[in-house]
Formats: C-alpha cells, sequence, structure tokens
C-alpha cells in the first residue's frame, strides 16, 4: 500500500509539474534575480551606478542578467497573467540600461514590448499590478524613445506616436500609487517623454 | 516483489474501475482543461510575443491523461476523489498559485536612472543644457561622463534642502535648483501623506495610530532637511523605508 501512494504521488506530482511547470522555472528565476540584485548593488553606491568600485564584476553582471531575462521570459510563457516575472524581467531591464550604458536599441525595443504585453494583460483581467504596469510601459518607453532620439531619430515617425502617447497616460495615471523614490524618477521620465512627442510631426 | 506489486496495481484498477464507472468523464475532462487553461486572455495578440506555452495542446492532453490515470488507479469512489482535485484546478489551485507567486521578492528601493532618459533630459532642460553643454554631444557621452551627470541628476532628484543645492552647484541656475528642490518636497510629502493615511487606516487601537501619528511626523520633519546621500544610509531612513513596506 506504501508503494502505491508512493507511486500515486508520483503520478500526482508528474499531473501538477505538466498543469504548472513554471513553478520550478520561477524558483529558479527568484535566486537567479537575487543573486543579480547583490551583483548590481556590489556596483552601486546609493542611486549612482559605480562600476569601478572594488567587489563590482560588470561582465559577471551582465551575463546574470542575461539569465534573469531568459528565465523570466520562460516563467512569463508559462502563465502571461502572472505579474512577478514581467516585473523581474522589467526592473532588470532598468538596471541593465544602467550597467550597458543605454547603448543595445535592441534591447529597449524587447523591454518596452514586455512592459507593453504586462500593461495590456493588467488591463484585460484588471489585475492589481495595474500601477506597476503602468510605471513600467511609461518609463521603458520613455527610456526606449530616448534612445530613438540621441540614436536613431529617423524612428520616431508619426506611426510611433500613439505608443508615446498611450505610455505618457499610463504614466500620468501610475503618479498617485507610485512610492517616493520611483514617482521621482517617473516625473522625470514623463518631462522627457512630452518633449518627444512635440517633436513628432 | 515488482510482479507482485504490479499486479496488485492491477487488481486496485480494476476494482476501482468498477467503481468509478459512475463519473462523467466529459465533465471531469473539461473541467481539468478549463483548470488548466484558466479564463480566455481578452487581451490582444499583437501585445502578446512572450506566448503562454502552457495553453499548448500536448500541455493540457498530458495533463488531462495523467490526471485520468490517478483518478482510475485510486480505488475510492471517483466522484470523491474528482472533487477535490478539480477544486485543486478552480479554487485551490488558484491560491497555490498565488502563494507560490506573491511572495515578496527584492526590490531596489532606488532604481537607477536610464542613460538616455538622462541625456535627453540634460538635453532639454535649458538651465543643465548650458551648464553641462560640453559632455553631451553624443561622441562626449562616455561611461565617465554619464556617471558625472547621474550624480548631478540624482542630487536634484531627491535633495530637499534648495540652499545645499544652490551651493554645491554654483554653475546651474539657482532659480532652477530652488524649483527642484521644492518639488522633490512637495513629491516626497504627497507620497508620506499617503503612507501615513494608508498605514492610520490599518491601525485598530488608539496606541497603534498615535505611535504611527508620531513616526510619520518625524518623517515629515527630517525630508525637508534631506541634503545628503548619507541620510539615506542612516537607520532613521531604514526605519522611514520599514514604515513603507509594511504600508504598501
Amino acid at each position: 500500500m506504501k508503494k502505491l501512494f508512493i507511486l500515486l504521488s508520483l503520478f500526482l506530482i508528474l499531473g501538477c509539474e505538466t498543469i504548472c511547470p513554471s513553478l520550478y522555472v520561477y524558483r529558479d528565476l527568484k535566486e537567479k534575480n537575487t543573486e543579480t540584485l547583490i551583483l548590481y548593488v556590489a556596483c552601486s553606491d546609493g542611486p549612482n551606478f559605480a562600476p569601478t568600485k572594488p567587489g563590482c564584476d560588470l561582465p559577471k553582471l551582465k551575463d546574470s542578467m542575461a539569465e534573469v531575462f531568459r528565465l523570466a521570459e520562460i516563467t512569463i510563457s508559462k502563465d502571461v497573467s502572472q505579474s512577478p516575472p514581467y516585473i523581474i524581467y522589467l526592473e532588470t531591464s532598468i538596471l541593465y540600461f544602467r550597467a550597458s550604458g543605454g547603448t543595445e536599441g535592441s534591447s529597449y525595443v524587447r523591454a518596452e514590448q514586455v512592459a507593453r504585453q504586462f500593461f495590456e494583460v493588467q488591463k484585460s483581467s484588471g489585475g492589481s499590478s495595474m500601477p506597476d504596469a503602468r510605471f513600467y510601459l511609461a518609463y521603458l518607453t520613455s527610456a526606449h524613445a530616448s534612445f530613438q532620439l540621441l540614436y536613431v531619430p529617423e524612428e520616431l515617425t508619426a506611426e510611433r506616436k500613439p505608443d508615446l502617447v498611450l505610455a505618457e497616460g499610463a504614466g500620468v495615471a501610475a503618479l498617485p500609487d507610485i512610492q517616493a523614490e520611483r514617482k521621482m524618477r517617473l516625473v522625470d521620465a514623463l518631462l522627457v517623454l512630452e518633449n518627444i512627442i512635440k517633436q513628432i510631426p | 516483489m515488482f510482479r507482485c506489486l504490479l499486479a496488485r496495481i492491477f487488481s486496485l484498477i480494476k476494482s476501482a474501475t468498477s467503481v468509478v464507472k459512475s463519473v462523467d468523464w466529459s465533465s471531469i475532462v473539461v473541467g481539468v482543461a478549463t483548470a488548466i487553461k484558466g479564463s480566455p486572455s481578452k487581451t490582444a495578440d499583437g501585445y502578446m510575443i512572450i506566448k503562454p506555452a502552457i495553453l499548448s495542446d500536448a500541455n493540457i492532453l498530458t495533463a488531462v491523461s495523467i490526471l485520468r490515470l490517478v483518478l482510475s488507479a485510486i480505488p475510492v469512489p471517483g466522484v470523491a476523489l474528482a472533487s477535490p482535485l478539480l477544486g485543486l484546478g478552480t479554487v485551490g489551485f488558484d491560491l497555490w498559485k498565488r502563494m507560490a507567486f506573491s511572495k515578496a521578492y527584492d526590490q531596489l528601493k532606488i532604481p537607477p536612472v536610464d542613460p538616455n532618459i538622462l541625456k535627453v533630459f540634460f538635453l532639454t532642460t535649458p538651465a543643465l543644457k548650458a551648464a553641462y553643454i560640453d559632455m553631451l554631444t553624443i561622441a562626449e557621452v562616455s561611461e565617465e561622463n554619464i556617471e558625472k551627470l547621474e550624480k548631478v541628476y540624482n542630487d536634484i532628484s531627491f535633495i530637499t534642502n534648495a540652499d545645499f543645492l544652490v551651493a554645491k552647484y554654483p554653475n546651474i541656475d539657482a532659480g532652477f535648483l530652488r524649483a527642484r528642490a521644492k518639488r522633490n518636497l512637495t513629491v516626497m510629502q504627497i507620497n508620506i501623506e499617503q503612507i501615513e493615511q494608508a498605514v492610520l487606516q490599518k491601525s485598530n487601537t488608539p496606541e497603534t495610530h498615535a505611535d504611527a501619528k508620531k513616526a510619520f511626523g518625524l518623517v515629515k520633519e527630517l525630508f525637508p532637511a534631506m541634503s545628503d546621500w548619507s541620510l539615506l544610509k542612516s537607520d532613521g531612513f531604514k526605519n522611514i523605508v520599514s514604515i513603507i513596506d509594511l504600508a504598501v
């Protein structure tokens, strides 16, 4: 009877894993996220990024971030409605852009796409993470648009404008729900976004 | 031994089969499939760049077949067992996922500024552009310069003491710095007010209510005087962060 229970438990575990295999990937993602944050903190001084600080290992930090992105995408694909993997992905994007000097256009495109997906999923489900989704959409769209303005201004076309206007609206709506430190960032990101929108005919 | 075990299992399955014949398998399969799939997403496909792998037909069929096997192998009335299992697929399953996913993870309290937002902010703010134009052409924006600009930006983003800012940055227009310090204080104070209200709503005894009001009074006194990052590393600020963490 005991062996039967072991066998049935095995079936049950297999069943649960098949229903929601993201549990194990998510555990790995959380561990990698924690590892990345420790590496990032070693490279920062308060709000300032300090790559020359003793103990900062920039190549390792970037590798760790790449792994977070990979695991976060897998976790999101297992269950697109869960907020934490999106937040980890987008929060890591903000760290990554600072650590990489903000010169990788494709990373900005991807981050804005993931932020938009998070926003749309939250909007369609009336999710409780809507303030976070609005913040990331506004902030990362502003970051991407800033990259475009500086390096590829020809991409800031009339077709691009609605994305920026939507992100600005989301950011304004998020302001009452955002904490002090993030609100400071968001207010300036919205100013930048507004200036960029004005430059598009 | 193994053959004996197998024979026992088959005998159990056989006896269970007769018991579970009355089970409406079609509803179980539909129930399990619904549990796995969840409610259909209303999100437009155009924004779904990371596809939900769980919704693949293969995944659903595998899950259903395994659950069927588990159900059929247990010598108890099928319906009695199916109910909690399928309950797992609705309320219980959601609860489990919530417990598994809502666990707080570490977030940095002060997010780094994006390097391109930083550059555009300096370029589109006349007072900053005038003071740092030599560091702002694309060719000049090296990592070294970004670090220098970032320190200025963080000071003018968080410091609430106008006199301190004006003294530290004589090259930047004083009117702009005073306006920033005022804005910083306003944003901080509004946040503190909101958090205070959230905490006070949760404090259900006069004692905790009084303690919360006292704590936030101290917080409000701290921010106008904030003139240095060392304050952010102080125990006082850590206590504030703890209060914020508790409240949100």
